[in-house]
C-alpha cells in the first residue's frame, strides 16, 4: 500500500490573525473523493512575526511532499525566504503557491523563484486539490487548469484558466468540517466573493469579475455554530462590502441580532458608507457592528476619475454621521500617491476626514499590487513603484520620493494627534 | 490639522534659552481665570463640547509657565474636562513628571498630549541652556515615565518635543531631532525663539531630514526659515492656534 501524501500548508498571518484561505482549501482537498486517505494535511497557520528560518525547520521536520503556501504582498518576502530554505533542505519537496501576490504574475514568480514549481491562479479550492491529485500520481501539474507550472526544461508553462466555482456551498465550511478552529473567541466569516467596485488599485475582487454568494443557510449555519457552540464573541467579514444590498443588510441584522444581544460584536466590517442612511445604521448597529472601515481613500477628482471611485462628499458625511449617531466608530482610509492626487489633494483628504470627526482616521501610501489596473497601467500613470513585494509606490508623477514620505510620516502624526484623546467622556 | 486653543496658566514660559536673555517674570492664574477663559474658548467654538471639528482646533493647550509649579494643577486639568474637550495638552519642561508620580496623575487626569521643551540634543547643553543643572535627565526621565503609564493604561498619547530655536539651538536642530527620535518622541515641532541668520534654512531643512531618516515626524513654525522644496515641514499639527475667533470655529 502506498503510503499517503504528506501534504503542509503555511500561512503567514499579521499578528493576531488566522488564514480561512487555509480552512478552504484544506477542507475542500479533504472532501475530493481523490483524495480520501490518500492524502495527509498539516496546516501552519503562522504569522510574519515567526523568523522564516524558524518556520522553514518546522516544515522541513514535517517531511512534507508538498508545500503550498498563501503568499500576500505583506508576507511574500518571507514566504519566498521560507521556500528557499525548505528546497535546500529537501530538493524533492513540490512548492505550490497561491494567493493575490503570485497568481496575476505566475510566470513572473516562476522565473524568479526556481525553487516555487506551481502557482495557482485566482480562485484556489479546486485548482489546488486538482494539484494534489496530480502531485500524488506523480503527473505534471500543468495540467490542472487555473495552474501555471514549470515544463520538463523548467520553463512556465500555463494551463488554461478555471472557470469559477459556480456554487460556493461546494466548498465545505472549514468551521462546520472542524478544519478551522477560532482563536481567542474571534473567527472570520465569508457570505460572498468578489466586489461590487472596480478600483483600479485594488484587488479586492480578485478577478472574480461578478459577485457569487454562499447559501443564506450555509453562512447561518456557520453563525450559529460559531456564535453558540464555540462561543465567538468577535466576528470579523471579510466580505467586501458588509451593506451590499438593503435586502441582505437586512437578513445579515435579523441572522446576527440574537447573537449580538448576547454580546457578540463585529469589527471594521468594510462599508459602502454614502448608502448608510439612519435605516441601515440601526441594522448595522442591530447586527453586533461596533466599527466600520470605509473610503474615501482620496478626494481629489482626478485620482478618483483615473482609479473609478465615486464620491460624493455629502453623502459620505451623511453617512458618517448616521454611524457615529448609532455609536458605530467610522474609521477613514486614505491612500497617499494615487494617480492624479497631489499632495495637497492628500491633505484636504485628510482635513476632510477630520472634519467628520469619524473615530479613526487610517493612512498608507499606494501599494501597486500585482492585477490591479494600476499595476498594468504603470508606465502610462507615470507610476514608479517597488517591482519587490509589498510594491510600495516610489514616485507619481506629481509627488516625488521625498514628498511621499514626508506625506506618510505627517498623515501618521496627525492620525496619532486625533486618536490621542479621552475616549468615553 | 488638530490645533489646540492655548490656555495659558500664567504668564512666563516653561523653559526657554537663558542666553537668549533673563527668564520673563512668572506669575499663576487662577483657575477660575482659566475657566473663563474656557469658557471663552467654548462660546467661540460655538458648541457645547468646545471642540470644533470642522474648524481644525480639536482641544486645549496648558500653555505658559511651568504648569506643574501651578498650586491647583489638577484643578485646572479637570476644569478642561468639564469644559467638555476630550483633547487636553500640557506644555511642559518634563522635569516634573518624573516626580511623585505625575505622570500617571496627568494621564489618568486626561492629559494626552504633551508638549516637552527640549533645548539641546543631550543633558549637557539641555541644561546649559536652560540654565538647571540636572533637568535634563529628568525631562528624559519625565517622558519615559509618561510613556509608560500610557502603556500600562492602554491609552493613546503624543508626546511632542518643542524645540525653541534661537541663534543658540539652531547649529544642534539635526542631532536634537535624532536625540528626540531615541527618547520615544513621536514627533518635533521648531518654534521661533527669537532672530537666527538667513543661512539658517539649510539647518532647519537638516533637521527635518534627519527626522525622516529617523522616523519622527518634524513640523517647523511658520517664521522660521525653511526651503521650497520641504514645504510640507511648514505646517506644523497638534500646534496652538492663535487666539480670537477663525474661520470654521463657529461651525
Amino acid at each position: 500500500m502506498t503510503a499517503p501524501l504528506k501534504v503542509a500548508l503555511l500561512a503567514l498571518n499579521s499578528p493576531g490573525y488566522q488564514s480561512l484561505a487555509l480552512g478552504y482549501l484544506r477542507a475542500y482537498a479533504q472532501a475530493d473523493d481523490r483524495l480520501k486517505g490518500r492524502v495527509g494535511f498539516q496546516s501552519l497557520d503562522l504569522t510574519t512575526d515567526d523568523d522564516p528560518w524558524w518556520v522553514a525547520y518546522r516544515i522541513i521536520a514535517l517531511e512534507p511532499d508538498v508545500l503550498a503556501a498563501s503568499v500576500f504582498c505583506w508576507n511574500a518576502l518571507a514566504v519566498y525566504d521560507i521556500c528557499r530554505i525548505v528546497k535546500q533542505a529537501l530538493p524533492d519537496v513540490r512548492i505550490v503557491l497561491g494567493g493575490p501576490e503570485v497568481g496575476p504574475i505566475a510566470a513572473n514568480v516562476l522565473l524568479a523563484h526556481p525553487e516555487v514549481d506551481a502557482v495557482v491562479r485566482g480562485e484556489g479550492e479546486a485548482a489546488f486539490a486538482d494539484v494534489i491529485d496530480l502531485a500524488r500520481r506523480g503527473k505534471p501539474f500543468a495540467r490542472a487548469d487555473g495552474v501555471t507550472a514549470r515544463d520538463a526544461a523548467g520553463a512556465p508553462v500555463a494551463a488554461p484558466d478555471r472557470a469559477l466555482i459556480a456554487d460556493l456551498d461546494t466548498i465545505p465550511s472549514p468551521y462546520i468540517t472542524g478544519v478551522l478552529e477560532p482563536r481567542e473567541g474571534s473567527a472570520y466569516v465569508e457570505t460572498f466573493r468578489g466586489c461590487p467596485h472596480d478600483c483600479a488599485y485594488c484587488f479586492e475582487g480578485k478577478g472574480y469579475g461578478r459577485i457569487r454568494s454562499f447559501s443564506r443557510g450555509r453562512v447561518e449555519a456557520e453563525i450559529a455554530l460559531l456564535a453558540g457552540e464555540r462561543g465567538v464573541r468577535q466576528f470579523s467579514f471579510i466580505d467586501s462590502v458588509f451593506n451590499l444590498t438593503p435586502d441582505r443588510l437586512q437578513w445579515l441584522s435579523d441572522t446576527l441580532a440574537p447573537y449580538a444581544a448576547r454580546g457578540l460584536m463585529l469589527h471594521t466590517v468594510e462599508v459602502d458608507i454614502e448608502r448608510v442612511d439612519d435605516e441601515a445604521a440601526a441594522l448595522l448597529r442591530r447586527a453586533g457592528v461596533v466599527s466600520v472601515e470605509t473610503g474615501p481613500q482620496s478626494i481629489g477628482t482626478d485620482a478618483l476619475a483615473t482609479c473609478r471611485r465615486a464620491f460624493n462628499a455629502e453623502r459620505f458625511a451623511a453617512g458618517v454621521a448616521a454611524l457615529k449617531r448609532q455609536g458605530i466608530l467610522v474609521e477613514t482610509d486614505l491612500i497617499a500617491g494615487l494617480p492624479g492626487d497631489t499632495a495637497e489633494d492628500f491633505l484636504r483628504g485628510v482635513a476632510f476626514c477630520l472634519s467628520l470627526d469619524p473615530g479613526k482616521i487610517q493612512t498608507s501610501t499606494l501599494h501597486v499590487l500585482p492585477g490591479t489596473d494600476l499595476y498594468l497601467r504603470a508606465a502610462e500613470l507615470g507610476l514608479r513603484f517597488d517591482p519587490e513585494p509589498p510594491h510600495e509606490i516610489v514616485a507619481t508623477r506629481d509627488i516625488g520620493f521625498a514628498d511621499l514620505r514626508r506625506l506618510e510620516a505627517r498623515s501618521i502624526h496627525i492620525a496619532r494627534l486625533y486618536a490621542a484623546r479621552i475616549e468615553g467622556d | 490639522m488638530i490645533d489646540f486653543h492655548p490656555i495659558p496658566v500664567g504668564t512666563g514660559t516653561a523653559c526657554g534659552c537663558v542666553r537668549c536673555g533673563s527668564a520673563p517674570e512668572v506669575s499663576y492664574a487662577s483657575v477660575a481665570a482659566v475657566e473663563a477663559h474656557l469658557a471663552g474658548v467654548r462660546a467661540m467654538a460655538g458648541g457645547t463640547r468646545g471642540e470644533t471639528a470642522a474648524g481644525s482646533a480639536y482641544g486645549v493647550a496648558l500653555t505658559g509657565p511651568e504648569p506643574f509649579a501651578h498650586p491647583e494643577l489638577p484643578a485646572l486639568v479637570a476644569a478642561c474636562r468639564r469644559a467638555g474637550f476630550s483633547r487636553i495638552a500640557m506644555e511642559t519642561n518634563g522635569a516634573a513628571l518624573v516626580a511623585h508620580g505625575n505622570a500617571a496623575g496627568v494621564l489618568h487626569a486626561g492629559v494626552r498630549h504633551l508638549w516637552v521643551r527640549v533645548l539641546g540634543a543631550d543633558d549637557a547643553t539641555h541644561d546649559g541652556l536652560t540654565g538647571r543643572p540636572g533637568h535634563g535627565a529628568a525631562s528624559r526621565a519625565g517622558v519615559a515615565a509618561y510613556s509608560e503609564a500610557a502603556a500600562m493604561m492602554g491609552a493613546t498619547v503624543a508626546i511632542t518635543a518643542v524645540v525653541p530655536v534661537c541663534r543658540h539651538t539652531l547649529g544642534e536642530l539635526p542631532a536634537i531631532v535624532a536625540s528626540c527620535a531615541q527618547r520615544g518622541f513621536d514627533a518635533v515641532r521648531l518654534e521661533s525663539a527669537g532672530p537666527v541668520p538667513s543661512q539658517a534654512a539649510a539647518v532647519i531643512a537638516a533637521a527635518c531630514d534627519t527626522g525622516m531618516v529617523n522616523r519622527i515626524w518634524v513640523s517647523t513654525e511658520g517664521t522660521l526659515p525653511l526651503p521650497e522644496t520641504h514645504g510640507l515641514h511648514g505646517a506644523p499639527d497638534g500646534a496652538p492656534v492663535a487666539s480670537g475667533p477663525r474661520e470654521g470655529d463657529a461651525r
